[in-house]
């Protein structure tokens, strides 16, 4: 199918195709207070077309198959009538030898899997538990007039939030595709997680305003790592909206981060090839706190005079609308340190020890001026030691100024993703100086 | 599309408790310009169904975008046999409703079927042109999508309401940038119906006169000592805070937990009904009735119909949003607030057009009692916490008010405060009324809803504000 659209547009005038088909057959099981809420499914099929004619460039789906060659023909009218892109300079056109992702798929047990999680959630002083396990089934198919390849992308989110008696929160979430991950980082590991963290979360206090040592949690640091992955397409770079602009061979972070897209490892983002057909690598975009890469498509490398790092994808939404290829990354991965989490806690004299966060806003994209609101356990340390919980706080920081002052990241290293706040990230738990404190008044 | 669902429905319903199907059909035509290039222009249709079904408390719900009977029978079969398997673990009721059959729709003056892409591109280029000349806009992205939806609700009970859609929404973010700093803004300008109200909305003279603002902000700017201070906040203020801190916690699913996860539950537990929340004269409400709204709708996605809300009504809290789901828990009637941002998505408890009644006051008289304070007129940054308690408005326009008068430009001004604080501090509303566009974001996978946010001008009383 894929091969006959490319032959098709290009008869119909096109100067470059591309054909990506998502096959999909997602499972999800949602559950709080203790119950299930509702089983989903979606069975769907999409056949997204992007296509370059005379620097013109556009993209649309396939909405009947039987009507290709129509669809085909008011696409390519579309695009004649459009001014040039001189942003678009060509897909990949070289030899595609897709790197192997091949993993040993999660089966279909949605139900079990919700039970384990929510019991081992109660297996804490806890009273209820709520979230979600969503099973991602994917068959990709790419075409292109230069290159063709499928691959399945198959993986398993697991996200619980406890709730004790007080009705203060824990939560854990980890995306996986290795079945042999299941249980180090499935259904129990996370459960487990959210229920110790809400067990710890009792008799909270007012938090304090200040500039603090803080711990984030993985899940919480991903949330930081996911803003800078975002940060690193030469796309957002490009357009002048992100904090990395004019910093390539820069100090931009502590030593003690280096950062990499890694499509590879099993996970909610791998990919063996990106949507212009070419093979996914392994990037290093941070090395001991300098800029080295940002994530490029065949285009925008072209622009910055460097090669593609495979990051193209046909994207949704505002800032990567289908219709375009956008660079974007695939899967974050923080250089693990060396020392236990505990060992580092040990050290800190006073501070704090936060588990997550959510509604990260940006006021400056270009400085990085930023504040997010820390969730689902907030501890305050003193001589290496949890003195008691908090609520009602804010990091009110700049994220460059937070990258700098990384002290330490731990030996672990969890696969974590949280609903859009951390996205697709392996992330150690980070030790962070001087971060400003900020709350309501 | 409407006799596939029809043949969908006619072979659920025997087999469930209840049994909805949803069918969607949207022609979207989308224009994205960056920096004076466009990145992409894209006409396409997206269409699917979604089918629900309750069976021994048990609910389960299937999407497809298969055309095919054969395979849409199967995907029936399919829910049925999970709704099945969910009663093992679940208990799932629905309020008792009235059943509805109608078709309703938004009038357009001039079609967006009749408008070329070429004349929207256009516009996009005269904004750029006039950004690039006339402003230090150093990033210019703006976003210019149309839609034309049909949809199809059906269920088991005999409801059977089709309608048909049309909206537009201009999207812009830009950072204005110099040797002295930079400040960025985004703003959606929306509304259901056609183009005939572009220039109403005048986009153009919005965006450019928001670059020179920032400028303005950026040279003049002046840092105020934190403290206690009135504070006047413009229509922009008045309706994020009446959807973060009003509307989001007043969803019943929220109080009841079944977004725990996700967005968070609410500070407003079932029993608050009837406690106070702000001064007496605030009445805050959802309504999707709004004529134009860009979350206008008749009926919601469970057939409901559609009526205005007074969510805090005296400075009380007085009224949840209903699906049918959550008002049978609560042993209610649903309110019309389940809506599905796609076919592909299952119906929640969602706002549409959220905002505080207007006042008496005329939007001078509210400044002439300020000796000194600030008049917030936009924001930029902003969040609340997960209960919807504790928030932040960066503003993103703001003045000095000395004296009743407005003075020069105050940067970044920042309230942190708590819902509350937030209400109880409002002392006198204006009788002017705006809205604004916002994209709502809920639920797993992420459900983007088309709202509307606004209200008038209101003053607040001795606030903390810091720099």
């Amino acid at each position: 199918m894929q091969e006959k659209i490319v032959k098709t547009a290009l008869e119909k005038g096109a100067d470059e195709v591309i054909v990506k088909i998502i096959e999909r057959d997602d499972v999800q099981l949602r559950f709080s207070n203790n119950m299930g809420d509702i089983a989903n499914r979606w069975v769907s099929r999409n056949i997204m077309v992007f296509l370059a004619l005379n620097g013109r460039t556009t993209g649309f789906e396939i909405s009947r198959p039987e009507n290709m060659e129509k669809e085909i023909e008011k696409g390519v009218e579309f695009a004649k009538k459009l001014p040039e892109n001189p942003d678009f300079m060509g897909i990949y056109d070289g030899k595609l030898s897709p790197a192997g992702i091949n993993f040993e798929p999660i089966d279909d047990e949605l139900s079990e899997y919700g039970k384990i999680a929510m019991d081992s959630a109660l297996s804490h002083k806890i009273k209820r538990v709520s979230g979600e396990i969503y099973l991602a089934r994917h068959r990709i198919k790419i075409a292109t007039n230069y290159n063709s390849a499928e691959e399945h992308r198959s993986y398993l989110i697991t996200t619980a939030r406890a709730f004790n008696h007080e009705g203060n929160p824990g939560q854990a979430s980890t995306h996986i595709a290795d079945k042999g991950d299941l249980k180090r980082y499935g259904p129990e590991f996370v459960g487990d997680k959210a229920g110790k963290l809400a067990e710890m979360n009792v008799n909270v206090k007012e938090g304090e305003e200040g500039n603090f040592t803080v711990l984030l949690d993985p899940l919480c640091f991903g949330s930081t790592i996911t803003e800078v992955g975002s940060a690193l397409s030469a796309f957002s770079v490009d357009s002048g909206m992100s904090f990395f602009v004019g910093k390539l061979g820069e100090k931009v972070a502590s030593d003690v981060l280096t950062l990499y897209d890694d499509p590879h490892s099993p996970g909610s983002g791998m990919a063996g090839f990106d949507d212009e057909g070419k093979a996914t690598q392994k990037t290093i975009t941070i090395e001991k706190g300098v800029l080295k890469s940002y994530l490029h498509s065949t285009s925008t490398a072209k622009k910055y005079g460097v090669e593609s790092t495979g990051n193209s994808k046909i994207g949704g939404g505002y800032f990567s609308p289908g219709g375009s290829i956008m660079p974007g990354f695939w899967q974050n991965r923080v250089e693990p340190g060396k020392r236990k989490m505990e060992d580092i806690m040990a050290d800190i004299d006073r501070g704090l020890y936060i588990a997550n966060t959510w509604y990260t806003r940006f006021q400056d994209r270009l400085k990085g001026d930023f504040s997010t609101i820390p969730r689902d356990g907030i501890f305050y340390i003193e001589d290496g030691e949890i003195k008691e919980a908090w609520k009602g706080i804010r990091i009110s920081e700049n994220i460059l100024h937070m990258l700098e002052n990384i002290r330490e990241l731990s030996s672990e290293l969890i696969p974590v993703d949280w609903w859009g706040e951390t996205v697709r990230t392996f992330a150690p738990y980070a030790l962070i100086d001087d971060v400003r404190i900020t709350k309501a008044r | 599309m409407k006799g596939i669902a029809e043949k969908a429905l006619r072979y659920g319903e025997k087999k469930a408790d209840y049994f909805e199907v949803r069918a969607e059909k949207t022609a979207i035509t989308l224009n994205f310009m960056k920096n004076g290039v466009l990145s992409a222009s894209t006409e396409r249709v997206d269409s699917g169904i979604a089918m629900r079904a309750l069976l021994r408390g048990g609910m389960a719900g299937i999407y497809t975008n298969s055309t095919e009977w054969d395979e849409v029978k199967e995907a029936v079969d399919k829910v049925i046999e999970m709704a099945e398997k969910a009663s093992e673990i679940s208990d799932v009721k629905l309020s008792e409703e009235r059943t509805y059959r109608d078709y309703w729709t938004v009038e357009q003056k001039r079609k967006i079927e009749d408008v070329d892409n070429s004349e929207k591109i256009s516009w996009l280029s005269e904004i750029e042109n006039r950004l690039k000349e006339e402003t230090r806009a150093v990033a210019r992205i703006q976003v210019l999508r149309d839609s034309l939806k049909e949809k199809h609700i059906l269920t088991s009970e005999g409801t059977e309401i089709s309608s048909f859609l049309p909206s537009i929404e201009y999207m812009y973010f830009i950072i204005v940038a110099n040797e002295k700093g930079s400040e960025q803004a985004y703003n959606q300008l929306a509304w259901t119906g056609g183009y005939d109200r572009w220039d109403e909305w005048d986009p153009e003279g919005r965006v450019v006169d928001m670059a020179k603002i920032l400028e303005r902000s950026i040279n003049e700017g002046k840092t105020l000592k934190s403290g206690k201070m009135d504070l006047i906040v413009g229509p922009e203020v008045t309706g994020i805070a009446s959807h973060e801190s009003c509307g989001h916690p007043s969803e019943a699913d929220r109080i009841m937990g079944r977004e725990g996860y996700l967005a968070g539950e609410s500070f407003i537990k079932p029993e608050m009904i009837g406690e106070r929340i702000g001064s007496e004269i605030v009445n805050v409400v959802d309504d999707p009735t709004v004529p134009n709204s860009f979350g206008y709708y008749k009926y919601d996605d469970e057939g409901v119909p559609a009526r205005r809300r007074y969510l805090y009504k005296n400075g009380v809290i007085n009224e949840f949003l209903h699906n049918r789901e959550t008002a049978a828990v609560l042993g209610t009637k649903s309110n019309g607030a389940a809506r599905a941002s796609g076919w592909d998505r299952e119906p929640i408890v969602r706002m549409s057009t959220t905002f505080v009644e207007p006042g008496d006051y005329e939007v001078e008289e509210l400044f002439e009692d300020v000796k000194y304070g600030v008049y917030m007129k936009s924001f930029t940054e902003w969040n609340i916490d997960d209960v919807r308690y504790n928030q932040k408005y960066t503003g993103r326009e703001a003045y000095l008010i000395e004296n009743g008068e407005i003075k020069g430009p105050v940067r970044r001004p920042i309230i942190e405060l708590t819902t509350k604080t937030f209400w109880s501090s409002v002392d006198a509303i204006a009788k002017d009324l705006e809205f604004v566009g916002a994209t709502c974001g809920k639920s797993d996978p992420e459900q983007g809803v088309d709202v509307w946010t606004g209200g008038p001008h209101m003053r607040l009383r001795d606030v903390y504000m810091r720099w």
